[in-house]
């Protein structure tokens, strides 16, 4: 079942400049950065409400730079909680919908898999089974 | 004061088609609503309590979403904020600096809206929202 819109992943090329930006706008400081150690994604989390705006940047080569150089700056995927990934997939693929990961893989949150954009009308779509804490 | 996401636009060229995909995914069925001001027709699926998805078809060929659709194709458009004064808000972003599309709110499908530039938010159209008290 989905529970909720987890978060929006946002590509940007200066991940300072856009913490500086969007601290000054949303009024609150970011509240988690990591970064991905293969693809060196560096990650800033702000959260509103109950979901949260993730900013991405990428070096060159990354899918992140990638997505910039074809889209430009902005919006690249949202992101909804689920508490079963696995039988989401299933369900899915069984309903006809083409995904990208057949399987959940590791993310930096919890178990991922992504459908779309193609065959997705354009949208990236990120299931997410949050970590138990 | 922010207060949470209220949607996520995403632009589409075929409402039905766009709704069949996230009614899989979501696993809820959408609302769907004509909003002539907006010269936009809307699958809304709500998710809870949490933000919406709001599908947008444009009307017409001379819509904000026609013209995004033009020049960037399918997918997301907007996020949209919910906050309780959407003027004092539009004032308090001009004032840091942000670029205004709306300097003042006006009329929107969920209440008085007023959209912020991207060019000031990495590449974000920022949406704020007063809902209408219900």
């Amino acid at each position: 079942m989905v529970k909720k819109i987890h978060h929006i992943g946002i590509a940007v090329k200066n991940m300072d400049e856009t913490v500086k930006l969007y601290t000054k706008m949303l009024g609150s400081k970011p509240v988690s950065t990591m970064e991905i150690p293969g693809p060196k994604i560096k990650i800033t989390n702000f959260q509103v409400g109950e979901t949260a705006l993730e900013f991405l940047e990428g070096p060159a080569g990354s899918s992140i730079a990638d997505f910039i150089a074809a889209k430009g700056e902005g919006l690249h995927h949202i992101a909804v909680e689920t508490d079963d990934i696995a039988a989401e997939l299933k369900k899915l693929a069984a309903a006809g919908v083409k995904l990208k990961d057949k399987e959940p893989r590791p993310g930096p949150e919890g178990k991922i898999a992504f459908v779309g954009p193609e065959g997705a009308h354009g949208v990236t779509i990120e299931l997410v089974q949050p970590e138990k804490k | 004061m922010i207060k949470r996401i209220h949607h996520i636009g995403i632009a589409v060229n075929n409402l039905k088609e766009s709704a069949a995909l996230f009614e899989k995914v979501l696993g809820v069925k959408a609302h769907i609503e004509s909003v002539p001001c907006q010269k936009v027709t809307e699958a809304v699926f709500k998710i809870g309590s949490a933000a919406e998805i709001d599908l947008l078809e444009p009307m017409g060929t001379d819509s904000a979403v026609a013209k995004s659709l033009e020049k960037r194709g399918e997918g997301l458009h907007h996020i949209a904020l919910e906050v309780d004064n959407i003027n004092q808000e539009l004032k308090t972003a001009e004032g840091k600096g942000i670029q205004l599309i709306d300097k003042e709110g006006r009329e929107g499908a969920a209440g008085q809206i007023g959209f912020l530039h991207p060019r000031s938010l990495s590449g974000v159209m920022v949406e704020l929202v007063q809902p209408r008290k219900k």
